[in-house]
């Protein structure tokens, strides 16, 4: 009698072993050490290929890696025009839209229009500003121009609001390792983490992945495929349907935003990394040959009302400041769109997104008229 | 890291002794957190003990089994250090009450030593698990009836309760009974009879191990073995599948609906039902198959713990499919020492009706595990009742056993267990309010996830029970190829981790 009888396994269920007789046993045991061997070369290739593909930034943090391939084609398709870079949050994600300005725009042969791109993420402010602008320098991609947007909101980073809370964990590369250091408190540890994710893809990345292929498996307040699946090819992401003009449903976001702003605005202030933030990112683009611009994005009058004069005056005396001590022109745009094609204060319709980029483009032109420099 | 896998590692009463434990217990605990087989930690922590158990000579099988002990102890202890300690002490009691069985001559002291030691294991398993249910329930009694109990209510979540107490109580107790009865002789090793108790493997959520079973592998000596290695790795992977993929999947589903059915709709409740019952059985028998495994890679080979229990074609199938280490220790322990099938319809009855109480209350001191037993015991009765009535009547019985008969029965012992699951819960008013739902029309809303995902798992679950049940895996399994088979178990993995959803939860079992 064989051992594998002797062990009686062919009782366990589910997993039986052949039924025992001397004629399968023999095969069985024979095939064992290979099977183990196979499984152990097999899991490290499979889990080599999950660590090749979750590295892709298109799928690692679609929402970055979706718009720079749409960037790549934008680039390969205008050859020889300044390529704008906007850097921002949902409001710029949201209300630049780089295609109403590339039919507009007067194509002159002698004279090339800027390229704008959105390169937005929802959430973002300085720091993750500086997030994407690190990784498309490491991507190859050389902007003449680099747009930051402003948002005093987002410069204030206590209780709830501290920004590198909101860059989720599993978005991020092995580029973003510096900027890891350079900002985030438990720097050690999420290091830590990404290592031991990078060791064990199919688990540590397994949202990202199967968000890829199966997105309604993933739980919904998991899902992040909602932040890029309808990406214009200019990385502008519309805004949801929103009926025009001074609506209740208007009034409702409204009113909704006040709830949340109104205590930000209470205890406001710009916090440290972030004016930091901003500071590094200006030199990092000025280090490879970009002019940079702050761009402050339209807000609507009930929104700009909620700015307590305190708030107000900060926010006007830091960018001022940071205009001065950096040399950077500042595109204030607060005041461009019409009430009723602001959505909730600060998002813009998607006309509004189309109307405002058709200004936009203009006075980007105006403002850095020759490219590759400071203006 | 691998703790964000787990929602719920140590509860707070054991977060706040763990403060103040020694400072090797605390930096063990810092190491190897949770005894939970899936985690990165404990893979590291099995892969040192596998290495170092494997590298000691054969000659020398009793430091093996040393390692083996001092293992289990600190498998334990990582988790709490002072429960380590109450287990080894109990273990080192029930030895030497074998002992002292096995020296003693006249029966009688015999049988006063075996009371003292199941009175021991039952009092250890009464103070831990039952005192708060028992003391809050007079508290209630009492106050009810106007009279002041003179104490405050415990705090449940306040309770210490010792991981895998009832599984190593039942194991201390049967092998008191059987030293008693002298089917095996009291073990003479401690460190042989440790490693009955605390093996890592079956520690915390059973299977609840025999002595004669276990101690004499205990004294075969363990050769390497690539089939066992294999059949281990089997094992192992398929309770990884069956907990990441499945089990925490479905929790997805049923979790919310469970949590708050008044949310939920109709239908929404009913679907919650069959992922209860599908991630109950994944999530159980995936712990049973991967500590299997993780024993076969040691050289040991524990009671298996399911055979396929949803195809069952009656409740009385059900229980020999169903847990069944617990199932035969009911029968061998409680059911036929208090007469078994031998004294007639009523008693037998009686009989089967206590041994589901039992079983019930074994699984948490609530009323609904209680009521779960009763119902259990209430539909053995019914099943012996309908059995006893087809007897005399064969078309009847030979439609039952027909392919369509067999069919029916399968779907509505499904349907009975399924359902005697909503009881299976603490909190017995939201079982309550689950029933209610289930069988008035409600809306509500649908469940968190698409219904396609529950209904993919569940025909995989299904599709793997009938591919089993045909013999069809025997002979698939028996030709593939290695390099077919190894893949397919690399492909196992990761698609299990691929699957795993973020919110993992700790084994439901854990908690008894």
């Amino acid at each position: 009698m064989t051992r594998t009888v002797r062990l009686r396994l062919t009782w366990l269920p589910s997993t039986t072993l052949p039924r025992a007789s001397v004629a399968r046993a023999a095969p069985v045991r024979r095939r064992a050490r290979p099977t183990l061997l196979w499984f152990g070369v097999a899991a490290l290739a499979l889990n080599a290929l999950a660590g090749a593909v979750s590295s892709d930034a298109r799928v690692r943090d679609p929402e970055y890696g979706r718009r720079m391939s749409r960037l790549r084609d934008r680039v390969a398709e205008n050859p020889g025009r300044p390529l704008v870079l906007v850097l921002g949050s949902s409001r710029t994600a949201m209300g630049v839209r780089p295609g109403e300005w590339e039919a507009a725009r007067p194509a002159d042969p002698a004279r090339p229009d800027p390229l704008l791109f959105n390169a937005a993420l929802l959430g973002s402010g300085p720091i993750m500003e500086q997030m994407v602008l690190r990784r498309a320098y490491a991507d190859g991609f050389r902007p003449a121009v680099v747009l930051i947007e402003y948002w005093p909101p987002f410069l204030h980073s206590d209780g709830g609001w501290v920004e590198t809370h909101r860059i989720a964990r599993d978005r991020l590369m092995d580029v973003d390792r510096p900027l890891v250091r350079d900002y985030f408190p438990d720097a050690a540890r999420i290091e830590r983490e990404m290592d031991w994710k990078n060791r064990v893809p199919a688990f540590g990345h397994r949202e990202r992945l199967l968000v890829q292929v199966a997105q309604r498996w993933v739980p919904p307040e998991k899902r992040s495929d909602w932040t890029w699946d309808d990406l214009d090819g200019w990385g502008w992401k519309p805004a949801p349907e929103f009926e025009p003009g001074l609506t209740p449903a208007r009034a409702a976001c409204h009113a909704r935003c006040a709830d949340i702003y109104n205590p930000l605005f209470a205890a406001y202030r710009v916090a440290p990394a972030a004016d930091r933030a901003f500071r590094e990112t200006v030199a990092l683009a000025r280090a490879h040959g970009a002019a940079v611009g702050f761009v402050y994005l339209p807000e609507s009058s009930e929104f700009r009302k909620l700015y307590p004069e305190r708030v107000e005056r900060v926010a006007r005396e830091h960018l001022a400041g940071l205009s001065r001590d950096l040399g950077v022109p500042v595109l204030d745009t607060r005041g461009w769109i019409d009430d009723g094609l602001i959505m909730d204060g600060f998002h813009l319709t998607r006309p509004g997104a189309a109307e405002y980029t058709r200004k936009l483009g203009p006075a980007v032109a105006r403002t850095f008229p020759t490219t590759g420099g400071a203006p | 890291m691998p703790l964000t896998l787990l929602a719920n590692a140590l509860p707070p009463a054991e977060a706040a002794a763990l403060q103040s434990a020694p400072q090797y217990f605390q930096w063990l605990h810092s190491w190897l957190p949770a005894p939970f087989f899936h985690t990165q930690a404990f893979l590291i922590f099995f892969a040192a003990v596998f290495a170092l158990y494997w590298t000691i000579p054969r000659r020398w099988p009793m430091l093996r089994i040393y390692l083996l002990v001092v293992a289990s102890f600190h498998f334990y202890a990582a988790w709490s250090y002072d429960l380590a300690f109450l287990v080894t002490g109990t273990t080192l009691a029930d030895y030497l009450f074998g002992r002292a069985m096995g020296a003693i001559k006249r029966d009688r002291w015999r049988f006063a030593v075996m009371l003292a030691s199941i009175a021991m294991n039952l009092g250890v398993l009464c103070y831990f698990k039952y005192r708060g249910f028992f003391l809050n329930e007079l508290f209630d009694g009492l106050t009810r009836l106007g009279y002041d109990p003179g104490y405050q209510k415990l705090n449940p979540l306040a309770l210490f309760i010792p991981f895998g107490i009832s599984f190593y109580t039942f194991e201390a107790i049967s092998y008191a009974v059987d030293v008693y009865k002298r089917k095996i002789p009291a073990e003479k090793s401690l460190p042989r009879f440790l490693l009955f108790i605390l093996f890592f493997p079956h520690l915390v959520a059973g299977p609840i191990v025999r002595a004669g079973d276990f101690l004499t592998q205990t004294r075969r000596p363990k050769r390497w073995n690539w089939v066992r290695a294999q059949v281990g790795v089997q094992l192992f992977l398929m309770g990884v599948f069956k907990k990441l993929a499945i089990a925490d999947r479905m929790a997805l589903f049923c979790d919310p609906v469970i949590a708050d059915p008044d949310k939920y709709g109709t239908g929404t409740c009913w679907l919650a039902v069959l992922a209860y019952a599908v991630r109950i059985y994944c999530d159980f028998s995936g712990y049973s198959d991967m500590a299997l495994g993780l024993a076969h890679l040691l050289g040991y080979k524990l009671t298996n713990n399911f055979a396929m229990p949803y195809i069952s074609a009656n409740v009385s199938e059900f229980w020999r499919r169903w847990h069944i280490s617990l199932s035969t220790w009911l029968r061998d322990y409680v059911f036929i020492p208090l007469g078994g099938s031998r004294g007639g319809r009523w008693a037998t009855h009686r009989n089967l009706m206590l041994t589901m109480v039992l079983g019930g209350l074994w699984h948490g001191a609530a009323w609904g595990y209680i009521l779960w037993g009763v119902a259990h015991g209430l539909l053995l009765v019914l099943h012996k009742q309908f059995k006893d009535w087809c007897e005399p009547r064969p078309r009847l019985t030979a439609v039952l056993e027909s392919y369509p008969g067999t069919a029916a029965r399968v779907f509505v012992t499904f349907l009975a267990v399924s359902l005697c699951w909503v009881l299976f819960q603490p909190d017995l008013s939201k079982a309550l309010e689950l029933y209610k739902h289930l069988f008035s029309l409600h809306r509500g809303l649908p469940l968190p996830l698409p219904n396609k995902s529950l209904w993919v798992l569940a025909g995989f679950v299904l599709a793997c029970h009938l591919l089993v049940r045909s013999g069809a895996w025997d002979r698939i399994y028996a030709r593939l190829p290695a390099p077919v088979l190894g893949t397919g178990y690399a492909v196992c993995l990761c698609t299990a981790m691929l699957l795993a959803p973020d919110t993992g939860t700790t084994f439901i079992y854990f908690q008894f």
